[in-house]
């Protein structure tokens, strides 16, 4: 059975949720709309991008897109910083660098953690490698 | 003789929707298409589960003529340049 669990903690929010594309969706949303709330200074398409490329990674490379394991997501602000912490239920990346594309060849896969990083995205595998941190400072908006 | 599309994607390009676009693109492929013009003029975000789709695409017609992609948003296009796929794709 599917599920969809989203929280607010002080600071952020915590989402938790089937291996399901739908919910990538729905949680990169959810997570836009709080960086709205706070009016913090980041580019919103920078921030869609990011999600989707770290939740997408969770779904299909780490839980194997099986709709019984689940994709833990901690989204929060704490001192200019906006951090988002994702972990899923499988194995692992054997190597920091098995998602990246190598440079220079045409081809449809690996992009995801380039494009992270090209937009300037801090990018931390913890643990098992099944987490991944992702550090942006972000400040409130002078506006 | 080339045969022209245009596909006008009205929805974001993401790993839920990619599909969508892959068997469009695919379907004008078999029926003869190799000149594809995708028009981006209502898609504000896409993924790389998208720009995947993109590059296949890109890698079946290429030898006839590059993807082409118009109305592209600046964002969108950092995004290419990312990916330095705005050095394969015909970017407008």
């Amino acid at each position: 059975m599917l599920m969809y669990n989203v929280n607010r903690t002080k600071n952020g929010l915590q989402f938790e949720f089937s291996s399901n594309y739908v919910y990538v969706d729905k949680t990169v949303e959810s997570c836009i709309n709080f960086v709205r709330e706070r009016s913090l200074d980041i580019s919103e398409f920078d921030l869609s991008i990011a999600l989707h490329e770290v939740l997408s990674n969770a779904v299909r490379h780490g839980n194997k897109e099986d709709p019984t394991k689940n994709v833990l997501c901690n989204l929060f602000w704490e001192k200019d910083m906006l951090q988002i912490e994702v972990r899923d239920e499988g194995q692992g990346l054997s190597s920091g660098d098995a998602m990246k594309r190598k440079s220079g060849v045409l081809e449809p896969h690996g992009m995801g953690m380039s494009i992270i990083e090209g937009l300037d995205f801090e990018c931390h595998y913890v643990c098992e490698k099944n987490i991944v941190l992702l550090k942006k400072k972000v400040k409130v908006h002078s506006n | 003789m080339s045969q022209t599309i245009t596909v006008q994607p009205d929805y974001n390009i993401t790993v839920s929707s990619s599909d969508v676009l892959k068997d469009e693109l695919l379907r004008h492929i078999r029926e003869g298409a190799d000149h594809i013009v995708v028009d981006f003029s209502q898609v504000k975000i896409i993924d790389s589960t998208g720009l995947s789709v993109l590059i296949s695409t890109h890698n079946t017609i290429k030898d006839k003529h590059p993807l082409e992609l118009v109305n592209v948003s600046d964002d969108i296009k950092k995004l290419l340049a990312i990916t330095r796929l705005d050095k394969h794709f015909q970017v407008n």
